[in-house]
């Protein structure tokens, strides 16, 4: 008897999906769709609708015009500089916090977070005034013809602070989660210490250091407090993309400034979108 | 390569890893260096390998101080206990790594690495897993490229930390045996540190037992077995009985016991000891004259061998004997009268 209900059970459940062990995933994914569409995708899809309010070419027209392709190039490029910046120096100082044990240490790590902390009009101004032409490490430089604030040179100064913190603390886990024994299985194998660093070490930390690295661009693409002081924000010259936005806004041009926002979401995305496709690929290679 | 360990020492901090280490490793030689944890077994290893630096004594590759000459130039094959195989490369890659740093008038042609990687592939018996990754491999399958990868580089010496640690059990005894085979095969020499002295007594051609940083006794296995020289090496190379004894007149007694336990050992001055016994090497007798009673608690059979708990009064625990498949074990609850001509005597 308890089998032909067994027998009549399994043929009831021949016709029904195999139920999740997990309970809830039908609760739970609707209410991230809905959450995600509350918090990004309608806002977004506003965003879009405004900017296209004018047709296509109107779009078109205004995205490419000479003061929005400088800002964008601004933007886009320093934040990418920026990055990479950090990308090398922020591997140094998580290599220094996670290998070598000093005084002042625990000081130096929590020194890293700082960007993150500080209000960005506050660093902007900092900045500012140190590297201006009267400042400490701006007239240094001034001496030997180099102008930092109030030019891109200054741009770059402020993203690569900003971004800082995104590599350190990305790379930092990953590299104390690191066993020594494969830098000395490298060095019993004959391996120089170049070579390790090269063939051993690099390679186990790329997929972070993307993370970081990309964490610290879309960090620098929408930077506007801590830039605009520094930057001195001459049209086609020093004007970053989100200031730019700023302006039109003022101007009451939204269709304008929503143009210049879309643009740099569809950049952004693009580049976002091939920073996590390189990171799919060397994940594949590694796991 | 012969390498020879003269008076080494090595400390951690305060801590004393190794105090004062001497060995004598032949060419071709199979050694495993056995030990409890902070026995200083694994320092041993690493110092031979140049991953630690001694504070004092020598340490010879073939009659040439080698002390002091960084790990990549020493030209050892180390094998880690989790491997630690490089995850990003593939199989060959990783054995080919030792060839393919070197310098360009050092390194061999492209063909003669891939040719190299091949005929390793196949001396570990796994030929066709050359372009898989790592994670895509068995345990036992890491381990052996592992030890390919440091064989590649056709190292003086082979070394291996705790070489079986990390797999269960039945893996653990097949790759015994096969490393045996491979050892056969190709002579190198070869130390190992493990803590598992079934491990030690069934691979090497020669046992180094170590304890709290010196060599407590070296030899080969049969030899240690049967003779250890000391109540740790005793105690750590299987499993013993052990009773408080003392020898007067020509007699062991144990302790509480009213007749002997046997006939002293020739020399054997008066005093007081403690007895090691193996499980196997009680007997029981009919003779009335020597040995002890006890009362047989619980009997078990594993492995084809009998393993009985025998009760005696006065002592906490049970002494084991072990009987061999064709006897027939005691009834639970009888008397029974145990003696052994084999056993160890050592200061109390």
């Amino acid at each position: 008897m308890t089998d032909t209900t067994f027998e009549a059970a399994q043929k009831r459940g021949r016709h029904r999906r195999p139920r999740n062990v997990l309970p809830g995933f039908g609760p739970a994914l609707g209410f991230t769709t809905a959450y995600l569409s509350l918090i990004v995708l309608i806002p977004l899809a506003v965003l879009f609708g405004w900017s296209l309010s004018g047709g296509v070419a109107a779009f078109i027209e205004l995205a490419t015009r000479e003061r929005t392709l400088a800002a964008l190039r601004l933007s886009f490029g320093g934040a990418a500089i920026a990055a990479g910046i950090n990308m090398v120096f922020g591997l140094l100082v998580a290599w220094v916090l996670s290998r070598y044990s000093f005084p002042g240490r625990k000081l130096i790590d929590a020194m890293v977070d700082l960007p993150f902390a500080l209000p960005t009009a506050v660093a902007g101004i900092s900045l500012a005034t140190l590297y201006g032409p009267k400042g400490w490490i701006g007239g240094f430089l001034a001496d030997y013809g180099i102008k930092v604030a109030f030019t891109p040179l200054g741009v770059i100064v402020a993203l690569t602070f900003v971004g800082l913190p995104f590599v350190v603390r990305t790379v930092q886990p990953v590299l104390e989660d690191l066993d020594r024994q494969y830098e000395e299985a490298a060095a019993t194998l004959g391996a120089g210490r170049l070579q390790t660093v090269r063939h051993v070490l690099l390679p186990a930390l790329f997929p972070s250091l993307l993370t970081g690295f990309a964490m610290a661009l879309a960090r620098g693409i929408g930077e506007y407090g801590s830039v605009i002081f520094i930057a001195g924000n001459l049209p086609m010259r020093s004007e970053i993309a989100p200031l730019l936005i700023v302006i039109k806004l003022e101007e009451f041009d939204y269709r304008g400034a929503t143009v210049v926002a879309a643009t740099m979401l569809i950049l952004s995305f693009l580049m976002l979108l091939a920073v996590n496709l390189l990171q799919a690929w060397t994940r594949r290679h590694s796991a | 390569m012969e390498i020879s360990i003269k008076g080494v020492r090595k400390e951690f901090g305060s801590v004393a890893a190794l105090r004062g280490v001497d060995l004598d490793i032949a060419s071709g030689e199979l050694v495993a260096l056995l030990g409890p944890s902070g026995s200083g077994k694994t320092t041993l290893l690493r110092l031979i390998a140049g991953l630690e630096y001694p504070e004092g004594g020598q340490i010879l590759f073939g009659g040439e101080d080698a002390s002091l000459l960084p790990v990549k130039n020493r030209n050892v094959g180390f094998v880690f206990q989790h491997y630690a195989l490089f995850r990003h490369m593939t199989v060959a890659d990783n054995i080919s790594f030792g060839l393919r740093v070197r310098s360009a008038r050092r390194r061999p042609a492209r063909e003669a690495i891939d040719a190299r990687v091949r005929e390793l592939l196949s001396l570990v018996q796994l030929p066709d897993i050359g372009e898989r990754y790592p994670h895509q491999l068995s345990g036992g399958q890491r381990q052996r490229v592992a030890l390919a990868r440091a064989m590649a580089i056709d190292p003086a010496v082979l070394l291996l930390d705790e070489p079986f640690g990390a797999l269960d059990a039945q893996v653990r005894k097949d790759l015994r045996r096969w490393l045996r085979e491979l050892h056969a095969e190709t002579r190198h020499t070869t130390v190992f540190v493990t803590h598992d002295q079934e491990e030690a007594l069934e691979l090497a051609d020669r046992v180094v037992v170590m304890n709290h940083g010196v060599i407590e006794q070296s030899g080969r296995p049969e030899e240690l077995y049967r003779h250890p020289s000391s109540a740790f090496v005793f105690g750590f190379l299987g499993s013993a009985n052990i009773f408080p004894a003392r020898v007067s007149a020509g007699a062991v007694h144990l302790e509480g016991m009213e007749r002997p336990f046997a006939p002293a050992p020739a020399g054997q001055p008066d005093g007081r000891y403690r007895l090691f016994v193996r499980p196997h090497d009680l007997r029981p007798t009919d003779q009335p004259g020597l040995g002890f009673v006890g009362v047989v608690q619980e009997a078990r059979f594993l492995e084809g061998i009998h393993r009985i708990a025998i009760a005696i009064t006065g002592r906490r625990d049970p002494v084991e004997l072990h009987l061999p498949a064709h006897e027939t074990p005691p009834a639970a609850g009888s008397r029974i009268h145990l003696a052994s001509e084999r056993f160890g005597l050592f200061a109390a």
